[in-house]
């Protein structure tokens, strides 16, 4: 009665689910299955379960790919050797556009050979690949310019980002997400480079004051995907209502999804009696951030590229940069995070 | 065949395979595979033995187990233990059960510094489980008391749980360390006062064997070198046990509160500092003694920590397979189906976690019942601060209560008592925290008290 | 034969202490190095992970042949030899098949990782294939354990590290028992029967 039923007329399928209950990424999971269920009348149906239930965060990807789970998503970067190509939104200063860069990740994973080929290689089916939201820095004095970053203590993870943060003389530590708060409150670090969500959800408001939107953009994102076999068992006219559920989640819901439950997680942050500044840095502070770092960011993005025997980078790289620069748009929707630092500052003047 | 019977027949299976000598882990791990066989096949069985071993082990948190247990080995070897025992013996032993009392506020204080409850338990059981049968604690008592004085580990902060269950439930990380503290103070009070009770009803009956004799026949039998349970006058006792325990708590409380380093690092300074007064103890015995002392304490470390975590990973299978037949969903429904008062409905659905803690294991308990419990306490107005206490609480009752009781499992297999005995022992303080947990059901102020005051 | 399997549980549990003291220095590096410079020492968390690991695998063979793996021994104790030994076998027939089952379902989930090139994202890209051999070292270690029970069983031999000798030596020792089982509480429920 569990999976892949041959010929049947319904289809149950197990969910991997690697997102915290109350994080965007679970509200945009949860609409989706809604949705397929909907459009397909009931006739493909999932089994929620509840984060990591089914498989760990770490293992989701691999979870869905060997079919232990028929669909899932985590965060991309826990599994990087099955999904490099997805590891281009942690280049910094080049996603600001979010709903650019959803569209042209989605763009390159039906149209574009190489990304195609090195998904399938993962035995997976693309359904989308999100940003988790602008890096903030959290810090326990005022950070308001570029050269205040000096001499930080800052919980962050990712090669890329920290290149990045070193570049402005932030030292970088690794602390479990689960060891934050408290290193924070005994100060073994003194800040921490996160999205809005995690700023909020692991309550380090609490222990740092100080918090700002620098420019630097994504760092991170969230995917999710079918297991291959268990979406080519679909009947063809099934695959092609998955498809259009698929291609409208990418042509903006998500981006909307996403940014309606940050800004409830933004409420967290505004209605937090110890913050005590949130702000966007002026766009001359981030300008000498860029100067400094964004060569670096790419050097170091192709470096990873080239160990997980990705062909031809440069040319993937190049194309992404094409894809998004088409989907950009001034009408586009503003990441909720960086929206956030606005808001604040309205609510406190 | 139904998931019912599936389910029938898994737990059927698991409990005549226990009773016939099975290992646990092996028992536990085995009919899990056997019913994911059932319900998802064999090939999606064979990729779930391929991947759990690794998701339960490959964690960097986890390496707070063996350092504490390691810390606990050295301080042994260098008989910190003994001495501290002498200490406490000639000091509290004048109440009935002077001894256990001091293992109970020993485990309270140790867990101010271990996040969890395996490595306190460990870690105690090598301190003191000894001891207390040589001043002729009944074996059942002396071992299940330390099984249940080991999870204070995981309710006095710092905790592991509480951390995990502040996140899953999105609750402020301070507050519940600070909710944690009430609870655990009272839960070692209320196990003392039945210690000191039943000591005193055995003193009554005159059943304790004269403790020297005992020691006697113990260092006889099992050929280690304990120091001896003299009585001795209070100048002579070996008050540098207290300077060490005093030193060991002052490295890694002291580094940890001051910001040195982390609760997980704190364990590697533990165990660093526990090296040196081993060597500081050992250097009359020379280079061999030494070399010996480390070796020995090193090698059980390793045996230990592999017992522990092939338990860890049998019961990993196990919660695949209970997840795979959606057993927490199952009783989560039939509950809600019931149309109660709320309260009663919360209580029955905190109660359903004595059952599941019988079987799961811990951090599979802590992972399913937040999502099952957290909407449900949250839409009838219940504090989820004080659920989580609740929460922890009943997990560690679970890893106390057999067939699956990972502590009593580790206090067995680090004093190589049967772990039926343990578990023969757990009764009373199984009937104690159920009071307890009635006693925090009625009176939420107990939890919720310390995290108000956290509050800006 | 079990001389060798013996030797090998030996090598391995020394390799086992060795990740141990690993684990606590890569942890102490990484404190000392971060309290001098304000950053981590990457990689120390990862060594430290790997270390986690070795340590639980290889010491599953000599918790294997010194009968430190716990199990119930309520109702077999009350067994007479036939029946003690049929159980023995049984047992061990269930080790090793359970343990055959882990290695297979191990090499499997290695090999997969290792042609993936699993790599985990930290400080440094650390490849995580190589723990997951080493889980499969050890799983196989015991498996080889169980199958020498298993002969020496059927060759009406106790397996090796038999009872575990602390407990065997404690059970031929009448004291503590002896208080234990005076105990009202104890008697109803007790071994005394
Ligand atoms: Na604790
Ligand atoms: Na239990």
């Amino acid at each position: 009665e569990e999976g892949i039923v041959e010929g049947a007329d319904n289809y149950y399928f197990t969910v991997a689910n690697g997102a915290l209950d109350g994080t965007q990424h679970a509200v945009i999971a949860e609409e989706y299955y809604d949705a397929v269920e909907e459009a397909s009348d009931g006739r493909i149906e999932f089994e929620r379960s509840s984060f990591e239930a089914v498989c760990s965060m770490d293992e989701v990807a691999d979870c869905v790919r060997d079919g232990r789970a028929d669909i899932g998503l985590t965060v991309t970067d826990y599994t990087p050797h099955l999904l490099p190509t997805m590891s281009i939104m942690s280049i910094s200063f080049l996603n600001n556009d979010i709903q650019a860069s959803v569209e042209a990740l989605y763009d390159l994973h039906t149209n574009y050979e190489p990304a195609m080929a090195q998904l399938e290689q993962s035995n997976l089916e693309y359904i989308a690949a999100w940003p988790v939201g602008a890096l903030l820095i959290g810090a326990k004095a005022p950070i308001e310019d570029y050269e205040s970053l000096q001499g930080l203590s800052a919980r962050a993870a990712g090669p890329v980002t920290q290149r990045t943060l070193e570049t402005a003389g932030v030292n970088v530590n690794a602390i479990t997400a689960a060891e934050t708060y408290e290193s924070l409150q005994r100060g073994v670090i003194d800040s921490v480079a996160s999205s809005l969500d995690f700023a909020v959800n692991y309550q380090v408001t609490e222990q740092l004051p100080y918090w700002a939107d620098t420019g630097v953009g994504q760092y991170t994102a969230y995917g999710m995907w079918w297991n291959n076999d268990t979406y080519e068992s679909l009947t063809p006219e099934l695959q092609e209502i998955v498809d259009d559920v698929t291609q409208e989640f990418n042509e903006g819901r998500i981006i909307e999804l996403s940014n309606g439950e940050l800004e409830d997680i933004c409420q967290g942050m505004l209605d937090s009696p110890d913050v005590k500044n949130f702000e966007s840095w002026p766009e001359e502070e981030t300008e000498k951030w860029r100067a400094e770092a964004e060569d670096g960011a790419q050097e170091a993005w192709l470096q990873i590229m080239d160990d997980y025997n990705f062909d031809n980078a440069d040319a993937y790289l190049e194309e992404y940069i094409a894809a998004y620069e088409s989907y950009q748009d001034e009408d586009n929707p503003v990441d909720a995070g960086i929206a956030c630092a606005d808001k604040w500052q309205e609510q406190n003047d | 065949m139904t998931v019912g019977s599936v389910i029938a027949i898994v737990l059927l299976l698991m409990l005549v395979l226990l009773l016939l000598r099975v290992p646990v882990a092996v028992s536990l791990g085995l009919s899990g595979a056997l019913g994911l066989v059932a319900l998802r096949g064999i090939n999606h069985t064979t990729l779930e033995l391929g991947a759990v071993p690794f998701s339960e082990t490959a964690t960097f948190s986890l390496t707070i187990i063996p350092m504490f247990i390691l810390m606990g080995m050295f301080a042994v070897r260098a008989n910190v233990a003994a001495y501290v025992f002498k200490i406490a013996d000639r000091v509290l032993g004048r109440l009935p059960g002077g001894l256990g009392i001091a293992t109970v506020a020993a485990s309270a204080g140790f867990s101010a510094v271990s996040g969890s409850s395996i490595s306190t338990a460990a870690t105690m059981a090598r301190l003191s489980v000894k001891e207390m049968r040589a001043a002729g604690y009944p074996a059942s008592m002396a071992t299940a008391l330390v099984a249940v004085a080991g999870t204070l580990g995981s309710m006095i902060p710092p905790s592991t749980f509480l951390v995990l269950y502040a996140i899953l439930a999105q609750v402020s990380v301070a507050e519940m360390l600070a909710a944690g503290i009430v609870p655990g103070i009272l839960s070692a009070i209320a196990y003392s006062l039945w210690i000191m009770f039943s000591g005193w009803r055995m003193r009554r009956q005159e059943q304790i064997v004269d403790a020297d004799n005992v020691q006697d026949a113990l260092d006889q039998a099992t050929e280690i070198n304990a120091a001896k349970l003299e009585k001795s006058p209070l100048g002579q006792l070996p008050w540098r046990g207290l300077v060490y325990i005093g030193l060991l708590f002052a490295i890694v409380l002291g580094g940890m509160y001051s910001g040195i380093f982390t609760a997980t690092e704190s364990a590697a300074f533990g165990a660093i500092a526990a090296v040196l007064i081993l060597l500081f103890e050992l250097r009359k015995e020379g280079a061999k003694g030494i070399w010996d002392g480390i070796t020995n304490a090193l090698q059980n470390t390793a045996s230990t920590t592999a017992m522990v975590f092939f338990i860890v990973i049998g019961s990993g299978i196990l919660s695949s397979f209970f997840i795979a037949a959606r057993v927490p969903n199952m009783i989560t429904e039939a509950v809600l189906s019931w149309n109660i008062a709320p309260s009663l409905a919360m209580l029955i659905l905190l109660m359903s976690l004595v059952p599941l803690g019988m079987v799961l294991e811990s951090l599979s308990l802590l992972m399913i019942s937040v999502p099952l419990l957290l909407p449900v306490a949250v839409e009838f107005g219940f504090d989820p601060i004080w659920l989580g206490i609740l929460i922890v609480k009943l997990i560690e009752i679970g890893m106390v209560t057999p067939p699956v009781g990972i502590n009593a499992f580790v206090v067995a297999g680090t004093t190589g008592i049967r772990s039926e005995t343990v578990f023969k022992g757990i009764m009373p303080f199984f009937v104690i925290d159920l009071v307890l947990i009635a006693i925090f059901f009625l009176l939420p102020d107990l939890i919720l008290y310390l995290p108000s005051l956290v509050q800006h | 034969m079990e001389k060798l399997i013996h030797g090998m549980a030996r090598l391995l549990a020394v390799l086992s202490a060795v990740a141990i003291v690993v684990m606590v220095i890569a942890i102490a590096v990484d404190v000392f190095v971060r309290n001098a410079t304000g950053a981590s020492l990457p990689g120390m968390i990862e060594i430290a992970e790997t270390s986690m690991v070795t340590a639980v695998a290889f010491g599953l063979a000599w918790a294997g042949v010194n009968g430190e793996h716990v199990a119930v021994t309520l109702l077999t104790d009350r067994f007479n030899p036939t029946w003690a030994r049929a159980t023995n076998i049984f047992i061990w027939a269930l080790v090793a098949f359970y343990t055959a089952w882990l290695s297979y379902a191990n090499i499997l989930n290695s090999v997969q990782a290792t042609q993936a090139g699993e790599i985990r994202f930290g400080l440094v890209q650390w490849p995580m294939y190589p723990m997951r051999w080493i889980l499969t070292l050890g799983f196989i270690s015991l498996l080889l354990v169980a199958l020498a029970n298993l002969y020496r069983c059927l060759t009406h031999k106790e397996p090796m590290g038999f009872s575990d000798e602390l407990e065997a030596v404690l059970a031929e020792e009448p004291m503590p028992e002896t208080t234990e089982n005076e105990t009202p509480e104890n008697v109803e429920g007790g071994r005394t029967s």
